[in-house]
């Protein structure tokens, strides 16, 4: 069953009793009476297999907190298994805070997979991991790809099945920021974007909603083949260099959700992922380029 | 003075790679859980302990035979940065 398939005037009352939502490998039960909440699951999440499931692997909530605030500028917070790890935020980030807190979920406990904090999409079989520094435009270099026929496996954490060093699927709405909203909105039709948070502690937030496609392959595993390390600059003409792999394995090393906690298995499957993956670094200014780049990678 | 020989302490748990074609190494560093990326020559240094070499005025010669040049300086900084790191230490060769 498809979230799509409840009819619209039961969802809420759903969500309110706890929703199973299936992304990825990982089951959340989902509990909120917040509007936006229902809003932004009824229009990303569309596509998403839904309970009742048997067993979650997360139970998280967007509540109010006790007190005045219930009432006075009100504040929601995440919490999971009735812990709060952040700060309550304004009752209409709700929606962004779910999807931070369900992010947080998995990057503190997934240890069963290592966690690469990159993008990741597929395309001719062929996965491309993008690791990327704050403002280097991943998200939306994410974005446009997913709006031009790549398969979303994950636009924030890069999941790596230790056993066969394949990428995991975790296709879930991609986060945009700022400015990357409007240059997404405009860049196709069919960008289905969510109600924007205005300033978070990331700016101007909203999520892109994956395309039918990467949600319903959700079970197909990815052969990593390419890393390329984006970096948008102003003005930039498209510029492509090689990356030697011990530099990339330090970054990705470094940016990995678990790397440490995993120790040698880690090194392990981060050595084995960059023996099969060609790595450069782009440089780019115009999403266009950047796409050309990208289709001739895996053509 | 006698020169000091070397070793990889025997719990260090190292595990290190160097890709074909490149240049550096990337060390893992099991008793301290920690990943370093080496130069070459630091990371050939620890392959000549692990075969069971321990003189590094043998490994000197082989940096001179390889045309590298100031060896002694090459060296000395493989050793002082390798012992920092503790993934190498001094053993008694009498």
């Amino acid at each position: 069953m498809r979230l799509s398939d409840i009819p619209a005037a039961a969802l809420t009352e759903r969500i309110a009793a706890g929703l199973g939502l299936q992304t990825g490998p990982f089951r959340f039960l989902v509990q909120s009476s917040e509007a936006g909440v229902a809003r932004g699951l009824s229009q990303l999440y569309a596509d998403f297999e839904v309970g009742p499931f048997d067993l979650h692997d997360f139970h998280v909530s967007i509540r109010r907190p006790a007190g005045l605030r219930r009432w006075i500028r009100p504040q929601v917070e995440f919490a999971m298994d009735g812990f709060s790890p952040f700060i309550p935020l304004p009752a209409d980030h709700a929606f962004a805070q779910l999807e931070w807190g369900m992010n947080w979920c998995i990057a503190a406990h997934a240890h069963h997979y290592l966690m690469l904090h990159a993008a990741v999409l597929e395309k001719n079989g062929q996965a491309v991991i993008l690791p990327g520094d704050p403002g280097a435009g991943k998200s939306t270099l994410t974005a446009a790809l997913v709006l031009s026929g790549w398969r979303l496996l994950s636009d924030e954490i890069t999941l790596i099945d230790r056993d066969d060093g394949q990428i995991v699927p975790l296709a879930r709405p991609v986060s945009l920021k700022n400015a990357s909203i409007d240059i997404i909105r405009s860049f196709s039709q069919a960008a289905s974007i969510g109600e924007t948070a205005l300033d978070t502690h990331k700016g101007s937030v909203a999520h892109l909603r994956p395309m039918p496609d990467s949600v319903l392959r959700m079970d197909e595993k990815a052969q990593p083949r390419h890393i390329v390390f984006p970096r948008w600059k102003s003005q930039a003409l498209l510029t492509r260099h090689p990356q030697d792999k011990a530099s990339a394995f330090i970054h990705l090393a470094s940016h990995a959700f678990n790397y440490n906690l995993l120790g040698p298995l880690a090194f392990r499957l981060t050595k084995n992922t960059l023996d099969t993956c060609t790595c450069q670094r782009i440089w780019y200014s115009q999403l266009d380029d950047a796409l050309a780049f990208f289709s001739e990678l895996v053509a | 003075m006698r020169t000091l020989h070397w070793r990889i302490p025997p719990d260090a748990s190292l595990i290190w790679h160097c890709w074909p074609g490149e240049h550096e190494y990337v060390l893992y560093h099991g008793a301290a859980n920690q990943t370093h990326q080496l130069a070459e020559t630091a990371g050939l240094f620890l392959a000549f302990l692990a075969s069971g070499e321990s003189d590094p005025d043998h490994f000197q010669r082989m940096l001179r035979d390889e045309g590298i040049e100031q060896p002694e300086e090459v060296l000395a900084h493989i050793l002082e940065a390798l012992h920092q790191l503790d993934v190498i230490e001094p053993i008694d060769a009498a």
